[in-house]
């Protein structure tokens, strides 16, 4: 099951974390210098993270084809759904939208109804969080301990990021 | 973080200029606040017109396109006293800067 994705936005940014990332640093409120740079550390933070946890942190869009599809029932494994945005029958090329979705922190099944017998189908839904305040706080508290490390280019974060994700980690 | 930089600083940009009776000047502003790691190397004593206690201090601070630009024309401001800047170190390659000022104290 081929899934082509693209991010579409980092929802840790300096903007969302500026107190203690700063604070955490030892810079000063007012020196901004490096703030482009924490930006691209936060973006790699999160990566290097959703790599870890092997599911989206930053909001992603996703299309998945399936070829023969019949059934009533989907099953998707990614976690941190956020939202289905279309459902497309290629055959007929028509929009599906009689669909109910149960979604689990690991993965998400769709079920339709009435059932679904054609040669492809494309389903295209979005992961990961568009806000910050959205993510769980251990998840947040771990990239911001990444991104720490990452700046001052030590591993002295390393343990606590790990432990911070784990409970958050798809095995 | 390699040296705990739990002090603050603030660095003076020096101008030199003549005033209105020709004498050369220095004229700071600040230039930039930051958090540094201080050390006081030493304390030695001069004897001039007066006694004279010279405090030898260092001053760790990050590396930035900023503090990269501190040269000797700067002072330091720490715990309300003025530091004139002697020596500046690269201690860590695009990391940490290592500032070396002196300050004087009259009795």
């Amino acid at each position: 099951m081929f899934i082509a994705k693209s991010k579409i936005s980092y929802p840790i940014t300096l903007a969302s974390d500026e107190t203690f990332i700063k604070r955490s640093l030892s810079i000063f409120p007012t020196e901004n210098d490096d703030n482009d740079y924490i930006d691209s550390l936060l973006e790699s933070a999160t990566d290097q993270t959703e790599g870890y946890i092997n599911q989206d942190i930053a909001y992603t869009s996703n299309e998945i084809t399936l070829d023969k599809f019949s059934g009533n029932e989907l099953v998707i494994k990614q976690g941190n759904l956020n939202a289905i945005t279309s459902i497309i029958n290629n055959d007929s090329s028509t929009l599906i939208t009689s669909f109910d979705v149960r979604k689990s922190y690991f993965d998400f099944t769709i079920s339709f109804n009435p059932a679904i017998n054609c040669e492809s189908l494309t389903v295209k839904f979005t992961t990961g969080y568009d806000v910050a305040n959205d993510i769980p706080k251990g998840l947040r508290q771990g990239i911001l301990c990444k991104t720490l490390g990452l700046y001052d280019k030590t591993d002295t974060y390393e343990a606590a990021w790990k432990s911070l994700c784990d409970q958050y980690k798809l095995l | 973080m390699k040296y705990p930089l739990n002090k603050l600083i603030t660095i003076e940009k020096g101008v030199s200029g003549d005033n209105l009776a020709g004498s050369s000047i220095t004229t700071y502003s600040e230039y930039i606040t930051t958090y540094a790691n201080v050390y006081v190397r030493s304390g030695n004593v001069r004897f001039n017109e007066s006694e004279e206690l010279i405090y030898t201090t260092e001053f760790t601070i990050r590396y930035n396109t900023l503090t990269r630009e501190i040269d000797n024309e700067y002072r330091i401001k720490y715990n309300n006293k003025y530091y004139s800047i002697i020596e500046i170190i690269e201690i860590e390659p695009r990391s940490f800067i290592k500032i070396i000022g002196q300050h004087y104290a009259k009795r």
